[in-house]
């Protein structure tokens, strides 16, 4: 075997993964919203206004991490079916694509007609275009939801194929791994929307609204509990896998990364958030003012930060354990 | 008559871990100071005082039958010529290290000369001119022995029809194309 050759993906790679998860996942809630009816167009339309945005950063950290980052066209050139790289990039090339449309569509009609002129010209000389009256953008809205979710769960379940499928890698080499990173992308993508519900309800540019509130954190509760669900069954396979998979994960039962896994992902990234967002909803499903408002209004705050973290912190877990485990010879 | 399938054979009871193959293939190709594209490994001393013995393993990129480093390539980048030889192409490799991560072998390593993976190329300008690859031709114990695999009449296909053989991290799924002869 030939010298140790280090860990090669650093923060860059966390942090693209985690944004990309994480517009993901606000872009899958987003249109199921959507699909959901009028009594959730807040989260919607915030959805819809944000989600590209993270994609499109992290996959720029993404280029800007290569050792080669002006001939990232190649990628583009081919479609390499068997390597979860190339079809990752086609596939947050669509995912832009489609979040950029719907962005547009979500814009309010006053919006879409500054839309510089040329742009529209074309636009509207290619496709017949014109700013949309309200009810044509949200039956277009409506069309465009379905595709938007299979593409978003798409998007966040590459970025764990991208470490999962690689068989030299026994910390990752888990079905279980892709699994881990779309849910924890979905719970980013509520986080990430609560938190933007907040921040617009407090700004008072929209009066702060319960009732989508309450469903953010009532998915992000299932999220959550999926993800311990998904935990549980990692470590257990790994502990009791091949002798590759046991000194794997090692690594964070006792070795270097026990304490970021187990503080920052589980107990800060999971629990923590799960009690405060069951106290929240517990507390509106039972009109209880006990809390007071505290917990009602920071409360969702501060749970949506931990799960930010906590995604951050399972992503920066996840690559560098990643890059330390390695098949065992013999 | 099937393709020409090109591979070593290492005979590690010759090798005397002088490395002489890193100091030829690094002069032959050049090899940023600092890195090599092969290597010595040693394992031992084993057994009890006065039955000592130790093992080395000399070692390059495997030349892989079903490469993993080709498989997650995200542009075609890495690919297998037609007599199994395992190759860069520099135009579309884009630097992402993939292939680094995913070889079980540690074969690959940086050149930050050209931002992106580098490793044994078989010494394909010696070898396509019939040529010895550099390690091969230096190695003073004749350990490293490279060849046709498919042509039962070469000097690797006649080593492993006469010997015991093993092969590195078989459950890796990547095919190693190195055979070692204890």
């Amino acid at each position: 075997m030939g010298p140790e050759t280090g860990e090669l993906w650093g923060f860059l790679i966390v942090a693209y993964l985690f944004f990309a998860g994480m517009g993901a996942g606000t872009l899958a809630l987003s249109a199921l919203c959507t699909l959901l009816g009028p009594r959730y167009r807040v989260v919607s339309r915030l959805g819809a206004l944000i989600a590209p945005w993270p994609v499109a950063f992290g996959t720029g950290l993404l280029i800007f991490d290569l050792g080669r980052p002006t001939r990232f066209y190649h990628l583009f050139t081919t479609l390499e079916w068997t390597s979860p790289m190339s079809v990752g990039s086609w596939l947050l090339s669509i995912f832009l694509i489609l979040a950029m449309v719907n962005l547009f569509l979500w814009l309010p009609e006053k919006v879409q007609r500054r839309v510089p002129l040329p742009v529209r010209g074309s636009l509207t000389s290619v496709s017949g275009w014109r700013p949309l009256a309200a009810e044509r953008a949200e039956a277009w809205r409506r069309r465009l939801a379905p595709v938007l979710i299979p593409i978003a769960l798409a998007v966040g379940i590459y970025t764990g194929v991208l470490l999962g499928a690689t068989p030299t890698r026994p910390f990752w080499n888990t079905a279980l791994t892709a699994e881990l990173f779309l849910f924890s992308a979905l719970s980013s993508g509520a986080a990430l929307l609560i938190a933007a519900l907040w921040i617009a309800g407090r700004r008072g540019w929209r009066p702060l609204q319960h009732e989508p509130m309450m469903l953010l954190a009532r998915i992000d509760i299932a999220l959550i509990v999926v993800e311990f669900f998904l935990i549980v069954p990692f470590v257990l396979h790994q502990a009791l896998g091949t002798e590759s998979q046991f000194e794997s994960i090692k690594l964070i039962l006792g070795g270097r990364y026990t304490a970021p896994f187990w503080i920052l992902v589980v107990l800060f990234g999971l629990g923590v958030p799960l009690v405060l967002e069951a106290a929240e909803v517990f507390q509106q499903h039972h009109r209880l003012r006990r809390f007071g408002h505290w917990l009602e209004g920071y409360g969702a705050l501060a749970a949506a930060i931990l799960v930010l973290m906590g995604g951050v912190s399972l992503r920066w877990v996840f690559v560098f354990a990643g890059q330390v485990a390695r098949l065992l010879p013999g | 008559m099937a393709e020409k399938r090109m591979g070593f054979v290492i005979i590690e009871s010759r090798c005397i871990d002088c490395r002489a193959c890193m100091v030829a293939c690094s002069v032959e190709n050049d090899v940023p100071v600092g890195y090599h594209r092969n290597w010595v490994n040693t394992e031992g001393p084993t057994g009890t005082f006065p039955d000592l013995g130790m093992r080395h393993k000399p070692g390059n990129c495997m030349h892989c039958e079903s490469p993993s480093c080709q498989r997650v390539c995200p542009t075609g980048a890495t690919y297998t010529r037609p007599d199994g030889v395992v190759l860069i192409n520099y135009d579309d490799c884009i630097g992402c290290l993939y292939c680094i991560i995913a070889c079980p072998y540690n074969a690959r390593y940086v050149n930050e000369e050209i931002g992106g993976p580098d490793k044994c190329t078989f010494c394909t300008q010696r070898i396509d001119k019939g040529r010895a690859p550099a390690c091969v031709e230096t190695c003073l114990g004749k350990s490293r022995v490279y060849g046709d695999l498919n042509d039962p009449g070469s000097e690797v296909s006649r080593l492993l029809a006469e010997n015991p053989s093993t092969r590195l991290l078989v459950d890796s799924g990547n095919g190693p194309q190195i055979y070692y002869i204890p």
